[in-house]
This record gives C-alpha cells, sequence and structure tokens, in this order.
C-alpha cells in the first residue's frame, strides 16, 4: 500500500542510503512506498556509478620511499645537533654583546672599566637576588594556602611546556 | 604479516619509533589522497606534491593525533588542506584536466564499443563532476568513494554537521542536472 502522501523529503531518503539515519519507521514506510523505492534504487546507482567512475582513476607512482628519505633527512642528529648548535651560538652570541656593551660603554665614560664590569657584576647579582626574592615570595603564598598564584604559576608553565613541546615535534 | 596491522596499531608503533611502520600507512593511502587531490587540483603533478606534502605534515602532526580518530578520514582533511594551500600558491588557473588524461583502459576487458560508450559516460560523469564547487566536490567524493559520514565530511569542510545532508543533495541534483538525461522522480 503506498502511502505516498506520507513521503518523506528525499534528504532524509538520503540520509537513509548514507547510513546515516536509522528510522525503522522510514524502513517500512520504504519497503511500502513503490515511488520511495525508486528513489532508493537511483540512489543506490548515481552511488555505484560516481564511485566506478573515480576507481578507475589511475595510479600514481609510489611515494613510500621518497617520503621517508625526507623524513630521515629531518630526523637525522646531524640536523638535530645543527640547530642545537646554532641556538646555542645565538644565545651566546646575544649574551656576549650584551656583557661587552656593558664593559666598552665603560670606556666611553669617565671611569675605568673595572669599574663599569664591578657595577655589572653588580647589576646580576641584584637581579639573581630579586629573582630568588620572587621565587621566596611564591613559595611563602603557596606555603600559607593562597590558591591562585600556585596555579598559576602551574598553568603558565604547563602552557610554556606544551608550546616547547609542540614546537620540537613539529621541527622534527 | 604488517598487511593485518590497523591502521591505529600502525599509528601507534611509529608513535613508539618503528618509523618503517609510516611507510605501510603510505602504502595503503597514498592513491586514495592522489585521487582526490587530482580532482581537486586538476592537475597530476600538483596532485602528488600535495600527497607528498600531506603525509609528511601527517608524520609531524601524528603525536597531536587523538586516539581513537580514522587515520583515513584524518589524513584525507591533511590531503584537502594541503590542495588549498596548493591552489592559493597558484597564480594562473589550471586548464581542467581531460578525461583522457585521468583515464586508464589499459586493464579494460570491455570491447572497443563498450570502452566507447562508458567513455561518453564518463565524460558526462567528469563534466558534471567539475561543474560543483571545490567543497561539494571534496564531499561528493569522501562520501560516494571513501565511505566517509557526515560527522567528518563535517570536520574535514568545516561545515556544520546539520547542513552536511542538504550540501550533499543539492550537489546531487546538481550533477543530476550536468547529465544528459539525467533526473529522479520523486524529487
Amino acid at each position: 500500500m503506498e502511502n505516498s502522501h506520507l513521503c518523506p523529503p528525499s534528504e532524509t531518503i538520503q540520509s537513509w542510503v548514507d547510513g546515516e539515519v536509522e528510522d525503522i519507521g522510514l524502513q517500512i514506510h520504504i519497503t511500502d512506498c513503490k515511488k520511495c523505492q525508486a528513489l532508493v534504487s537511483n540512489l543506490h546507482r548515481e552511488n555505484e556509478m560516481l564511485f566506478q567512475f573515480l576507481d578507475q582513476i589511475p595510479l600514481m607512482p609510489d611515494l613510500s620511499n621518497k617520503i621517508m628519505s625526507r623524513l630521515k633527512e629531518h630526523a637525522n642528529p646531524y640536523h638535530e645537533m645543527h640547530s642545537l648548535f646554532s641556538y646555542l651560538l645565538v644565545t651566546s652570541l646575544s649574551l656576549a654583546l650584551v656583557i661587552l656593551h656593558y664593559i666598552f660603554t665603560g670606556l666611553l665614560s669617565e671611569e675605568f672599566w673595572p669599574v663599569t664590569l664591578a657595577k655589572f657584576l653588580y647589576l646580576v647579582s641584584s637581579l639573581s637576588h630579586t629573582v630568588y626574592a620572587t621565587l621566596k615570595y611564591f613559595l611563602a603564598r603557596t606555603a600559607v594556602g593562597e590558591p591562585l598564584l600556585p596555579a598559576l604559576s602551574v598553568v603558565i608553565t604547563a602552557i610554556l611546556i606544551n608550546i616547547v613541546y609542540k614546537r620540537r615535534i613539529s621541527n622534527a | 604479516m604488517e598487511e593485518q596491522y590497523t591502521d591505529s596499531q600502525l599509528v601507534t608503533q611509529v608513535l613508539q619509533g618503528h618509523k618503517n611502520s609510516f611507510s605501510l600507512l603510505i602504502q595503503r593511502h597514498q592513491q586514495a589522497s592522489f585521487k582526490l587531490s587530482v580532482v581537486i587540483l586538476q592537475n597530476k603533478a600538483d596532485a602528488e606534491d600535495a600527497v607528498g606534502e600531506a603525509f609528511i605534515k601527517a608524520f609531524n602532526a601524528l603525536p597531536r593525533c587523538r586516539i581513537g580518530t580514522n587515520f583515513k578520514s584524518w589524513f584525507l582533511t591533511i590531503t584537502y588542506n594541503c590542495c588549498q594551500d596548493i591552489l592559493r600558491k597558484r597564480k594562473k588557473t589550471v586548464r581542467q584536466l581531460t578525461l583522457e588524461e585521468i583515464e586508464d583502459n589499459s586493464g579494460s576487458m570491455d570491447s572497443p564499443l563498450q570502452i566507447v560508450i562508458n567513455r561518453e559516460e564518463k565524460k558526462e560523469i567528469w563534466a558534471a563532476l567539475n561543474q560543483l564547487n571545490l567543497e561539494d566536490r571534496t564531499a561528493m567524493i569522501m562520501k560516494y568513494y571513501y565511505g566517509s559520514s557526515y560527522q567528518e565530511i563535517a570536520d574535514t569542510l568545516k561545515w556544520p554537521l546539520g547542513t552536511v545532508a542538504s550540501k550533499l543533495n543539492r550537489a546531487r541534483g546538481k550533477m543530476r542536472r550536468a547529465l544528459k538525461g539525467g533526473g529522479i522522480d520523486g524529487e
């Protein structure tokens, strides 16, 4: 018995044919309705036609060896060491330039360079003391149960580790 | 022996340091990726480049691949994105590939007459497929050649899930109108 007035939209039938919808009622309707059966049949035919057409596109040459060679090249320990060396070199040079700046600008001033060097060393020790004092403050806050600062520190650390980890993976 | 491993098992092996397992993944999925790329890029050389780039990106992104992800669909997404990158870099429009450039009848057992008839049908299908926009074409291939789910199509093309069915339906309608004598009763 046909219930053509109850036929669902073609989009619904398509979703059912595509396996995205499981509807017993729809299945029963299709079983009874010739119009929907024709639609289902045509949809299957179209799917098959498209599949057969795409299946006949010729194959490409095997790229596995070429791709694995590229991956091995990027994973070369020399390549990694070279990257690390470059990173250390740039960092060291930058620090050296900063130190030399403080030392040699002393020559342009009226003070002797040992005085400038002493001032620089004092600056470094002050900075170390400041970092130490900051850490001590954080630890003290943690000890009294202050939740925000330790939580914030953990979150920031997690984010930084994630960024560094992802950067290392993407450079592999 | 390696053919018995699933994609998930191979991915796990690669992440454990057995990089040669990735070679098997390449052999399994490169042709599927190539077919999608050819249809999108209309150029075999660019399609091969896209496939190569996609595998490199997939390898680097494997640690971020969620457990339980369907590798094939995930990789097709990467392929699609690589094709998009190549399309953006293209400075001029590439002419559409003709059917003769992509078809391969070398293994066909059909008679010459049947081959001619089939070729005419294929030309129509190819022309109809190329009338679709890039996203619709990709969706049709993912669904009706690779069997991807609506969710996977939505993830790849960044469509809302609820619109996938209607977009596929419209794409099919366009293809039917483009095909000679097309049309389905009951539409």
